[in-house]
């Protein structure tokens, strides 16, 4: 192991100790440790949230919601180095209930049920980059074509793991699964995803694209 | 030294997922071989390229979730506070102890014993209240106890078989 990589697992270590440290205070009823738990993990909650609603509103609601339950519920969690994936497990909790109440309702004609979309329900927002509308809707095309080409599980294991940067324990952790299975998942998943000609050459293109641009 | 050829779709999947899962050999050639390490590289970069897009998708400004100040853990009931906790504990045992369902069976037994001994002991005291009472009347005291009369009637003479041969020889005579 070079000194590099020692000294990321040193700080990583570091950061854990301190999370597992405010997650016992928080456990106590402690509201500020609470807090900056929140404070720590609201972004990445947002973002699974809304990249599985694709609506903004309904992902404010959703965050909000998450974090209060993780607060109710969270002497109940056993072991403290656990936290993370165990908040990530009530976020797509909340979600798949969100996505049945959705249906339910749409069943029986109250609300209408939008399914995947191609875009995502957002104004133009500041941090979209080179992104324009027209390519944020082919992106959107293109995941939607390829989220149809995965199982459940595969479209979980591969977003958890290339969208919300978990790593392979994690992602066992979340799903109640073993790493073997998370891996045959994985597998399977990046399979469908490298024989996606039409996302790579986008991707591709994009990469290029925006590599070019000056700085 | 095994020769090893590049690395196949399946071995660079594998190497993008967990490159330390994969074999001594096939990890030294991936280190070594460009063409390969070209194949993965490429693989993780798509990889890479797609979650930023979907990150970058992201809106930022979004409303942050907060505490609410209604907002209370939901702590198990023996957590709260341990006399509590122990006094539900006890409390528990002895509504066990003194149910219908675990009593039923003792009570019945002990009823019964009761009612039995009790009569018994009614028995017992009216034989002891008759005796003291009504002592033996003199009738039956007389037949239990022949007089000297009666001795000499049913004495072993009036019985021997002389009495018997005379009387037989009577009849027949």
């Amino acid at each position: 192991m070079n000194p590099t990589e020692d000294l990321e697992l040193s700080v990583s270590s570091t950061q854990d100790t301190r999370l597992s440290a405010l997650v016992e205070r928080a456990r106590e009823g402690d509201r500020n440790a609470f807090e900056r738990l929140m404070t720590l993990h609201q972004d990445e909650i947002f973002r699974l949230v809304f990249f599985r609603t694709r609506s903004r509103a309904d992902s404010e609601d959703l965050t909000q919601d998450i974090f209060m339950s993780a607060f109710k519920y969270l002497p109940q969690l056993k072991d403290s180095d656990r936290f993370r994936p165990w908040l990530y497990r009530i976020a797509l909790n909340r979600v798949y209930d969100f996505h049945r109440r959705n249906k339910l309702l749409a069943f029986f004609g109250i609300t209408e049920h939008r399914e995947e979309t191609d875009t995502a329900d957002i104004e133009p927002h500041l941090n979209a980059g080179a992104l324009d509308s027209v390519i944020r809707k082919e992106f959107w095309s293109h995941v939607k074509q390829l989220s149809k080409r995965f199982s459940r599980m595969e479209k979980e294991v591969f977003f958890l793991r290339f969208i919300d940067d978990l790593n392979l324990r994690e992602i066992a952790n979340t799903l109640g699964k073993s790493e073997s299975a998370v891996k045959t998942h994985l597998y399977r998943a990046i399979k469908k995803f490298k024989e996606d000609s039409a996302l790579s050459d986008f991707l591709q293109g994009e990469w290029h694209g925006e590599k070019d641009q000056p700085s | 030294m095994k020769k090893i050829s590049h690395l196949d779709d399946k071995q660079i999947i594998e190497a993008v997922i967990n490159e330390r899962g994969l074999d001594g050999a096939l990890r030294r050639h991936l280190f070594e071989c460009s063409v390969c390490r070209a194949q993965k590289e490429a693989l993780q970069a798509g990889l890479a390229r797609f979650g930023q897009i979907s990150r970058a998708e992201t809106p930022e400004n979004f409303r942050k979730p907060m505490l609410l100040e209604s907002a209370g853990v939901r702590r198990p009931v023996w957590k709260i506070r341990p006399a509590l906790g122990l006094g539900l504990a006890f409390a528990s045992i002895l509504v066990l102890l003194l149910s219908p369902l675990t009593l039923q069976k003792d009570k019945l037994y002990t009823q019964d014993m009761v009612y039995r001994e009790m009569l018994q002991d009614e028995k017992f005291m009216t034989e002891i209240e008759k005796l003291e009472e009504n002592p033996l009347p003199r009738f039956y005291v007389d037949i239990g106890d022949p007089g000297d009369d009666e001795r000499d009637i049913l004495g072993p003479g009036a019985m021997n078989n002389d009495g018997l041969n005379q009387d037989g020889g009577s009849r027949n005579g």
